[in-house]
């Protein structure tokens, strides 16, 4: 018949058996904790830097290069195309235009639309369309007019789905002052 | 006697069936670690070849060859000049060694190109080195593994009359800040 022997630890008299028992748990719980902490590396794990980069450099570059473009413009009754650029000239008009109590004339009614915002809004939601859209970047382009403490939405072009999505980068604020209106702001976020 | 076989018996059994399970969980143990290695290493050669195309659009971007340049102030942000895209288009079909020679150490395995979304729609390949093998029969394949692209919108501009690569005349302005994007596909 086996005996184990027994040991006082701590005023406790403790068998060998128990200790080796003791053991094999204690290798137990710490082969446990090494899966569960493997585990949660993988979980935990960061979104890459580069990831991130790309998608605020994208949308710095894809704003810039809104905010230089030149729309092509046909007004009412006249054959010659003009062309305008969104920051200077459109924003601008729409800001005049969208300011309370302006009386809303817009000077570029271009393409058939009443005035400059609808003819910028339809625009960028075809330019954004066919280069983020195409890319599956959601996406929202706003500009608003910061006047004291209240804002007016001027423009609004959303992809929709950016609303609940934490991977969102913005390209920054793109600010200009319109004289007699005040400073319009303008900014794209893209998220994935 | 024998009942004393019996249980060393049943002893060496049980450690037999012991040391069984030890090196089961040391097998499973070695393929989770082997499995996790490998995926480590494609994710950092997918990593590496990300920062490689990142890299590449960055020379892109500032290349002086396409970059719009405005007398000796500094060169305009997220712009690119068609009049020098399709002068540096126009070079390197008349030299092409100046690919071998000088580009291929700028961008390695890379095709890049430049696609005009507004006025019009077009596209300009500036720069097309794909990495391909050779068969026996001398017919070519693709040899590479991955392929990134990464994508920058730009401003188009174009002080020439907007002609294109095949003489087709896009629009009639005389100065014209277009919209499009640069695409940058690396390959490994």
């Amino acid at each position: 018949m086996l005996t184990y022997k027994t040991k006082l630890i701590f005023g406790y008299k403790i068998s060998k058996k128990a200790q080796a028992e003791m053991i094999g748990l204690v290798v137990i719980v710490i082969m446990i904790t090494l899966g569960m902490l493997f585990l949660a590396k993988f979980a935990l794990q960061e979104e890459p830097a580069k990831k991130i980069f790309t998608r605020k450099g994208l949308a710095y570059s894809t704003m810039s290069a809104v905010m230089k473009t030149e729309l092509e413009c046909i007004e009412p009754f006249d054959v010659d195309t003009q062309e305008l650029e969104v920051q200077d000239i459109l924003l601008e008009d729409c800001a005049k235009y969208k300011k309370p109590n302006s009386g809303g004339s817009s000077d570029y009614p271009c393409n058939g639309y009443s005035n400059s915002c609808d003819f910028l809004e339809a625009e960028l939601t075809e330019l954004l369309s066919k280069t983020l859209g195409v890319w599956q970047k959601d996406y929202v382009f706003s500009s608003i007019i910061v006047d004291g403490t209240t804002e007016k939405e001027l423009v609004l072009v959303d992809s929709g789905g950016c609303g609940y999505s934490s991977e969102r980068d913005s390209s920054g604020l793109f600010p200009i002052y319109v004289s007699d209106v005040g400073l319009v702001e303008s900014v794209l976020y893209i998220c994935e | 006697m024998k009942k004393m076989n019996k249980k060393a018996q049943m002893q060496m059994l049980e450690t037999i069936g012991v040391i069984f399970i030890f090196f089961v969980l040391i097998l499973f143990g070695s393929i989770f670690y082997f499995k996790f290695q490998e995926i480590s290493f494609q994710n950092k050669q997918e990593e590496l070849l990300a920062q490689s195309a990142m890299d590449t659009t960055l020379v892109t971007l500032f290349l002086p060859e396409i970059q719009c340049s405005r007398g000796d102030s500094e060169a305009e942000d997220n712009c690119i000049d068609l009049g020098k895209v399709r002068a540096l288009q126009q070079v390197l079909k008349e030299n092409p060694k100046y690919l071998t020679d000088y580009y291929f150490n700028l961008f390695s395995y890379a095709n890049i190109s430049v696609t005009m979304v507004h006025p019009v729609e077009h596209s300009w390949t500036i720069y097309e080195f794909e990495k391909v093998g050779v068969y026996d029969n001398g017919s070519e394949y693709s040899a590479w593994d991955r392929k990134e692209a990464t994508y920058f919108v730009v401003t188009l501009r174009d002080e020439l009359k907007g002609i294109g690569e095949n003489n087709e005349e896009f629009y009639n302005k005389e100065i014209v800040y277009g919209f499009g994007y640069l695409t940058v596909e690396v390959f490994s």
